[in-house]
């Protein structure tokens, strides 16, 4: 009699210290109260408040060369001459293969790593993260959007058997023409975000979703689909071009097709320093929003140094306040820079305030305007609700301006 | 049921369903304000807990 009592009683006392761990969770878990957490440890205000005393240190204006409007055209042919081996972007280079309406007829595919679709597969915790899923898979996910019209896949073959791109060309049924570039980062690929996708095809933006080289399609995993053909020149067979030409190719693609009034590229994490890049490189891109990224080099710490690869290869010719300048340096050019404060990952604290002023003055001298904003409301690596607001009225307000002037972006 | 087993259950339910109502909210998905990992691990605290009170009932009324 007494011995079930007992372990009863203790029983009873484990499932109160996990109804207490559940409650734990949601706190740690839930965006504003794990911003909250994560302000309250001693030395916090010093990490995400205050500028390290060692950064504090760096001559940060000597980071930014560029101060007049010639030199921008200067630096934009060597950028072009360095990653495409020729004196301007490739504005005439449409992507090797076109497959249309993947939503209707997706075609062969290897393997579908995530056959259960995104909502699944967020459900099954870790899954989310799965680096290789391909649109020719994932596409039957996104069939049931509101206002969409079709997906089409744009693809090449870069470096043999070794390196391909696939961009997922999403349109509209009723288009406001506008179109969205979007550049995912690292771990992950652009299907993680397809509640921001399906949002902008609702609004009517047309958008063009790119993955970093070597995730989702950007391999020749998928052989027969990818990289069965010859590669499409020797000049883009190289660690650069593989990065830089899909936004390159994607806008040439979009205007192909229709009229814009206005582009955009968003960008989040190692996607935020190619959206900074291809801003800089690709004066038709009006709006630029790195997110969660972009530092000068000389700033990074911990894990943040892994982004240097991608610009390595550029940083002699404009560092990145240059490349900032550069894609806000006309009238109706702007470049929104969002950084999480608290986030978990990188690129958090008040590093960028070491140069925000510097780059507004530079670039409103060539008449562009940057500005950097701070997300507080969570401590992710991530866009947050906020980010997109901050993102949507940014494009929207820009889109209402140019819709006064002319400015209709053809292609050709 | 005991007055801990009580308290333990409405903790557990309360912190679930708070969970799940903000995950939903947010657009139920990993980039939400509640992503789904936070409503999967909440979840699972609250089911084992429920479990464990459940258990805890079972047996004393076994031994009752």
């Amino acid at each position: 009699m007494k011995r079930p009592a007992y372990a009863a009683r203790l029983i009873d006392v484990f499932g109160f210290a996990l109804g207490f761990a559940a409650f734990l969770a949601v706190l740690y878990y839930w965006d504003p109260t794990r911003a909250l957490i994560k302000r309250l440890p001693p030395g916090a205000d010093d990490r995400f408040e205050q500028i390290p005393k060692d950064m504090a240190e760096i001559p940060v204006a000597d980071g930014l060369s560029l101060r007049s409007k010639d030199a921008v055209g200067e630096y934009r042919r060597q950028l072009s001459r360095r990653i495409f081996g020729m004196d301007n972007i490739p504005r005439d280079l449409l992507p090797q293969k076109v497959i249309r309406d993947v939503d209707k007829s997706p075609g062969a595919v290897k393997t579908c790593l995530s056959p259960t679709g995104p909502d699944v597969v967020h459900l099954l915790s870790r899954m989310d993260t799965i680096i290789m899923r391909g649109l020719g898979c994932e596409v039957r996910f996104y069939k049931g959007w509101r206002n969409l019209a079709g997906v089409d896949e744009l693809t090449g073959h870069l470096m043999k058997h070794w390196r391909s791109y696939a961009i997922g060309y999403f349109r509209p049924i009723k288009a406001n023409g506008h179109l969205i570039l979007y550049q995912q980062g690292l771990a992950a690929t652009y299907h993680d975000q397809h509640r921001l996708i399906e949002r902008w095809i609702a609004d009517g933006y047309t958008v063009a979703a790119m993955n970093m080289p070597g995730y989702g399609d950007n391999t020749c995993y998928d052989l027969e689909r990818y990289c069965d053909g010859p590669i499409m020149a020797k000049r883009f067979a190289t660690e650069l071009a593989v990065t830089f030409l899909p936004p390159v190719l994607a806008v040439n693609h979009a205007l192909g097709q229709r009229p814009f009034r206005r582009i955009s590229m968003v960008g989040i994490s190692s996607g935020a320093w190619v959206t900074a890049v291809s801003a800089a490189l690709d004066p038709r891109i009006d709006d630029s929003i790195p997110v969660a990224g972009v530092l000068p080099l000389a700033m990074l710490w911990g894990k943040e140094t892994s982004a240097r690869s991608i610009v390595e290869g550029i940083n002699d010719i404009a560092g990145m306040l240059d490349l900032a300048v550069m894609a806000a340096d006309r009238p109706g050019r702007r470049q929104l820079q969002i950084f999480n404060r608290f986030d978990r990952c990188c690129f958090f604290g008040s590093r960028p305030m070491l140069y925000a002023g510097l780059l507004t003055q530079t670039a409103g001298n060539l008449g562009g305007e940057v500005e950097v904003v701070f997300d507080e409301t969570h401590a992710r690596h991530k866009i947050s609700r906020w980010g997109l607001a901050r993102i949507m009225a940014f494009i929207t307000e820009n889109a209402v301006s140019s819709a006064q002037g002319p400015g209709v972006k053809e292609g050709g | 049921m005991t007055r801990l087993g009580a308290i333990g259950v409405v903790l557990a339910l309360t912190a679930f369903a708070a969970a799940l109502g903000l995950w939903w909210e947010a657009g139920a998905w990993q980039y939400g304000d509640m992503p789904t990992r936070g409503l999967l691990r909440t979840g699972g605290f609250s089911l084992a807990a429920v479990s464990c009170h459940g258990f805890a009932i079972w047996l004393r009324r076994r031994g009752a």
